[in-house]
């Protein structure tokens, strides 16, 4: 296994909300995350925040040799708990009052690679050399382009494109969209929507597939994101499984 | 973070906050130099951060300064002060309609038709200045206590819609009015305003929303598919005009809707106009969806070809919640717990009672007779009869008769069962209220509808002629309060007589102040002339164009004549004159 994580504040804001992770816990399972935050008064980086230290140490504590059905109940519940602790963040400190943030997580094990996501920070995998997006965005946008009421193009300059459905923090119940992904994976990337808005997936698949280790590229994609405005802070986690049989 | 008792600018002292939005916050404040009490928005940290937002945001609080209009919050002061980016407005005591609504329900017509005529107003007002509210909702407007609405929330509605400012990410606000072309991401015209207008108007009326959903996108969508749920279905009693008015600015194809806010108004005038009594259904001129179909089919198609990448069906599924599952488990035990239940309830209904072996009897006809007749013949069959007899009203059963028993007539019961009586109460009558100083259109609503009276209304001089009266406003009635009436009973409603036709000026001793302050207010165009006379004190009204008693049109001409004194020399009259037109013209 080869990962690496960078998040970069892009060229325009000169604060970075965005929070990323990959850990690894005692047997021989990965979570990787990311977190974009909102909300005025620095609460975005509070909110993201929250969400990526309580996963990081609750997987580390409590993840260890869990069959696929426990694991999706294990993304479940820390996404409700993280939920919980934004909104006792915000009763305690009213100046943080509307923060909120995005969340993205993947976890990999031996025997199953699931996909957890709120909000419009994007999961995807790579596949015999082909880049599939495995989550859903919850944008208004989103939403609409699969009720057929707008184009991907229409969608692409919509004004309120990045309108969201759901975020942690915004409501007292949160649904996750939890996927669950074959096997037969090669790679796994995350990031917040500031890659995503910047690259297509196409211009993201070239990245992956060209050359340099695993740090090139994500340092490769950020720079192509900022090359192209950097409008927002840009975030991007990256996992290369190794071989059966190849020790790390 | 802004704190009680700050002062922004050396200049306006914090009072206390009063309000969160999404991008900024609401603070009361003291302006120190002006000595009066202002609102203050100041933008949220992080937007502070972002230079493109705030000369955006500045520019446009700026633009939207620039208006003046008794219906729009008024803006004083645009600026910064340590990082803080703050605009400083008109406060305004009151509530914002949706409070309003939430406490009252629905308007009255004249209550809404008098909001949304000042609502029309001001937005005309803005479109002529070329600035678009674009987030017209009953939660940006506030109402004072006399009634009057200010519109606020300009400037930050526009400048968070310009396309390069979202990068930012935000949880969708309300999408209740939004109009459809903005859910498709078309730009945003004036014509989306009288959109949210007439969803405002709809609101007001009904005291609820057209659109319903649970969620966001689910209420779009219907913004974008679904036609407008009719008013007149539930209420009857609103004219079609005013339907019309809502169904002609919430056209799905802005061509459809009012051209303007100013027309918007304008027909909002004339819609309870005797002649527009009768007016039909507003069909759209053009189609509400265009070329709709291969719209979706084009849509459908490229849905297709780009499937490949973002599907993830190939690669990954979907993990539902187990709940779903657990919820079928608990289906079909809820099923076996009832099936066994209505098991048991036939047993009790048709098993327990043969058992018992008695034999029922049929409640017998009681239509008509006296209460202690049918007591006799219930105590015959063997029935217990309910010492306490009810009353209830009837039209065809005489005062005092049995109306009704309890179990009914033809009914099979056992002996014993207890039976009630109910005798009749006579005619259902209640009792009429005292209804002046309310709104005659109300009343009459009530009276005809809930307890069919027939409602005349008539228009009588008020007998106090220095109160101001609503010209909709009850000052009279034909039964006093207290008096029972029952259905088909008639009352008539008075309401003021106001003037509506012209007065004699000159018999009335009107000088020219009081013709010009008439026509004024009726909306007329003075137009005068001088005459040389003795016989009438100078400035006094001589004569008028139009005649006594006619009916006022608004936009016409009246011509008065007014006494001058006559100028003994030639000389001077020049000089006169200009004095004279001096004296008249302000």
């Amino acid at each position: 296994m080869k990962s690496f994580y960078l998040t970069d504040a892009g060229k325009v804001r000169d604060h970075n909300e965005d929070s990323v992770i990959i850990v690894k816990n005692n047997g021989e399972d990965y979570l990787m995350a990311i977190a974009d935050g909102m909300g005025g008064h620095s609460a975005g980086e509070v909110a993201s925040s929250i969400a990526i230290s309580y996963l990081g140490k609750h997987f580390k504590d409590t993840f260890l040799n869990m069959s696929k059905v426990d694991a999706v109940n294990w993304i479940r519940d820390s996404v409700d708990e993280i939920n919980t602790l934004i909104f006792q963040y915000e009763r305690n400190h009213p100046e943080s009052k509307g923060m909120g943030t995005t969340l993205v997580m993947a976890v990999l094990t031996k025997d199953y690679l699931l996909f957890g996501n709120v909000g419009d920070s994007s999961g995807f995998v790579m596949k015999d050399e082909k880049l599939h997006k495995v989550t859903y965005d919850h944008t208004l946008v989103n939403l609409l382009v699969s009720a057929g009421e707008l184009t991907k193009e229409e969608a692409s300059v919509h004004p309120k494109k990045n309108v969201l459905m759901k975020a942690l923090g915004a409501s007292l119940e949160v649904d996750v969209d939890v996927f669950d992904c074959d096997m037969g994976i090669t790679e796994v990337l995350l990031s917040s929507d500031g890659l995503t808005n910047m690259l297509d997936s196409d211009q993201i698949e070239k990245v992956l597939l060209g050359e340099g280790d695993v740090s090139d590229k994500v340092v490769r994609l950020i720079q192509k994101a900022n090359n192209r405005g950097g409008t927002d802070n840009i975030s991007v986690a990256y996992l290369i499984l190794e071989k059966e049989g190849e020790a790390q | 973070m802004i704190t009680k008792g700050q002062t922004i600018n050396d200049r306006y002292e914090i009072i206390r906050s009063i309000g969160e939005g999404g991008m900024a916050n609401v603070y009361l404040g003291y302006d120190t130099i002006l000595d009066r009490n202002v609102a203050i928005k100041v933008l949220r940290g992080d937007l502070s951060n972002d230079e493109k937002f705030v000369r955006r945001f500045q520019r446009e609080a700026l633009s939207a300064s620039s208006l003046a209009h008794p219906n729009i919050v008024e803006m004083y002061d645009v600026g910064e002060d340590n990082g803080l980016y703050y605009i400083v407005m008109e406060y305004i005591e009151g509530k914002t309609l949706k409070q309003l609504l939430k406490k009252r329900g629905s308007l009255t017509l004249s209550e809404a038709i008098d909001i949304m005529l000042q609502l029309t107003d001001g937005m005309a007002h803005a479109h002529d200045s070329y600035i678009i509210h674009r987030d017209l909702k009953p939660q940006n407007i506030m109402i004072k206590d006399d009634g009057q609405i200010k519109i606020t929330d300009f400037g930050i509605a526009m400048a968070l819609n310009s396309t390069q400012l979202t990068q930012t990410n935000s949880v969708m606000g309300s999408v209740h009015y939004l109009p459809p072309e903005q859910a498709s991401g078309k730009g945003c015209t004036t014509k989306s305003d009288i959109y949210s207008m007439g969803i405002i108007f709809y609101e007001l009326l009904s005291g609820s929303l057209p659109f319903k959903g649970d969620n966001a996108v689910e209420i779009a969508l219907k913004h974008m598919r679904d036609p407008l749920p009719s008013l007149r279905e539930d209420n009857p009693a609103i004219p079609q005009s005013i339907e019309n008015i809502i169904l002609k600015s919430t056209a799905k194809n802005p061509k459809n809707r009012y051209d303007d806010a100013k027309s918007m108004h304008d027909d909002l005038l004339t819609a309870l106009d005797d002649d527009r009594i009768n007016e039909e259904v507003y069909q759209y001129k053009y189609p509400e969806h265009e070329s709709e179909t291969t719209r979706r089919i084009k849509k459908l198609e490229e849905k297709e070809a780009n499937g490949d990448l973002d599907s993830t069906d190939d690669i990954a599924t979907k993990v539902e919640r187990e709940e779903d599952q657990k919820k079928n488990v608990i289906i079909i035990i809820l099923g076996v717990v009832f099936g066994l239940l209505v098991l048991a309830l036939i047993g009790i209904f048709f098993i327990v009672p043969k058992i018992r072996n008695s034999k029922p009897v049929v409640v017998p006809s009681c239509n008509g007779i006296k209460v202690s007749q049918c007591e006799q013949k219930l105590q015959k069959l063997g029935l217990e009869v309910n010492t306490e007899i009810m009353s209830i009203p009837s039209t065809e059963i005489e005062k005092n008769k049995v109306v009704k028993t309890d179990p009914e007539e033809g009914r099979n019961i056992k002996p014993g069962t207890l039976v009630t009586i109910y005798k009749s109460s006579g005619e259902e009558t209640f009792k009429i209220e005292d209804y002046t100083g309310k709104n005659y259109i109300e009343i009459q609503t009530i009276l005809e509808t809930k307890y069919e009276l027939k409602v005349t209304v008539e228009k009588k001089d008020p007998a106090d002629t220095t109160q101001e009266y609503d010209n909709q406003e009850i000052i009279g009635q034909s039964l006093a309060a207290g008096s029972e009436v029952k259905k088909g009973d008639s009352i008539t409603l008075y309401i003021p007589n106001l003037v509506d036709s012209f007065p004699n000026m000159s018999e009335e001793g009107w000088n020219l102040e009081d013709a010009e302050a008439f026509c004024k207010k009726y909306g007329l165009i003075i137009s005068v002339k001088y005459e040389e006379t003795t016989l009438y004190e100078e400035g006094k009204v001589i004569s008028q164009s139009r005649a006594a008693g006619t009916p006022i049109i608004k936009g016409k001409t009246l011509e008065v004549t007014i006494a001058k004194k006559p100028v003994p020399k030639p000389e001077e009259d020049s000089s006169e004159q200009i004095d004279n037109e001096n004296g008249t013209s302000e």
